[in-house]
């Protein structure tokens, strides 16, 4: 098993299962790429670099995205 | 009338009403009272995925032709985090813009001058056009105006509060001083009360729980346009001044006795 933590809750896989790149992770939650924000290990992560980047075991992921707010 | 435009940063801006897209109880509610109210300011938030229910792409209902997103970094409590924010929200969307809100306080939503101006001073360095959310503070106003913030936002009253202008003596204070676009932001709950801060002489205001939470948020949007419309023209009318003692309106002689 590996798992991620994504917007603060782990999320397990099976090692077979496990998301290799950002990409992968965001269709696998059938997230639209184009409304994404995303930070891995704190760090911001460019739209254009979601499928060069990699994930590994134990990785801290934040997917936000714009909302109505005031 | 017609040249009297806003301008921040160098963008001009036909319409002096600000308008947020928080609370209204669908997207197709708030696309029709952003239209109706004409303004081209538009705030959004920065939340997090709900992931089990990720819903539709915000930025899909706005105009961006005609109006300015501005992401704003509510729910930062400190300086620290209205940064990142600020800096996933350029990232996402491109937009240099933000409307720095740092609110440590859960109950009045009051914004933290101290942090509010550490925030400017890193985020005009990193190249954003800050829209700061202040307190009715003449002094914070000049420091953040020196720290290069493109307006200030002066509080009326608590956000959501739509209790009006009670800040008023500052916020007077404020628009004599600022060089700075002065936005009544947050407590304007109804139309006169944003023509109240325009005929104060402030730039704009900003409203949203007003809109979104009215009975009609489309009709309500467009009698505050129309009410910041009012206000200004007024402002620029050089209005009365006011007087303790009657002062007749017809003629006082020629009286019949």
């Amino acid at each position: 098993m590996a798992e991620l933590k994504i917007n603060g809750n782990i999320r397990k896989y099976p090692s077979d299962k496990f998301p290799s790149l950002l990409s992968d992770l965001i269709s696998e939650l059938n997230l639209d790429e184009i409304s994404i924000i995303a930070e891995v290990e704190g760090a911001i992560i460019r739209k254009d670099k979601f499928n060069q980047t990699y994930l590994k075991d134990g990785m801290n992921v934040e997917l936000v995205k714009f909302v109505g707010g005031g | 009338m017609n040249n009297d435009k806003l301008i921040i940063a160098g963008r001009e801006f036909n319409s002096r009403l600000f308008v947020g897209t928080g609370k209204f109880s669908s997207s197709k509610i708030m696309k029709e009272a952003i239209t109706v109210s004409e303004s081209e300011m538009v705030t959004v938030a920065l939340r997090r995925v709900d992931i089990s229910n990720p819903g539709d792409d915000m930025l899909e209902k706005i105009d961006t032709k005609k109006c300015q997103l501005l992401p704003n970094t509510s729910g930062a409590r400190d300086a620290e985090e209205a940064i990142r924010v600020a800096m996933l929200s350029r990232e996402a969307s491109g937009i240099d813009w933000i409307k720095l809100e740092v609110t440590p306080d859960p109950y009045y939503l009051l914004p933290d001058p101290i942090e509010t101006l550490k925030a400017t001073q890193k985020l005009v360095k990193e190249g954003f056009i800050v829209l700061p959310y202040i307190n009715a503070d003449p002094i914070l106003a000049l420091h953040l105006q020196d720290a290069g913030a493109s307006t200030v936002m002066p509080l009326g009253s608590p956000i959501g509060s739509n209790r009006g202008i009670q800040t008023r003596a500052n916020i007077e204070i404020i628009i004599e001083q600022a060089k700075v676009p002065v936005v009544v932001d947050a407590g304007l709950g109804l139309p006169s009360h944003a023509a109240d801060a325009m005929e104060m002489g402030a730039d704009a205001v900003l409203v949203n729980t007003a809109l979104a939470v009215a009975g009609d948020p489309v009709q309500i949007a467009k009698a505050f346009k129309l009410a910041v419309q009012a206000g200004r023209m007024a402002f620029l009318a050089s209005p009365a001044n006011v007087n303790k003692y009657a002062e007749a309106s017809s003629p006082l002689t020629g009286f019949l006795n």
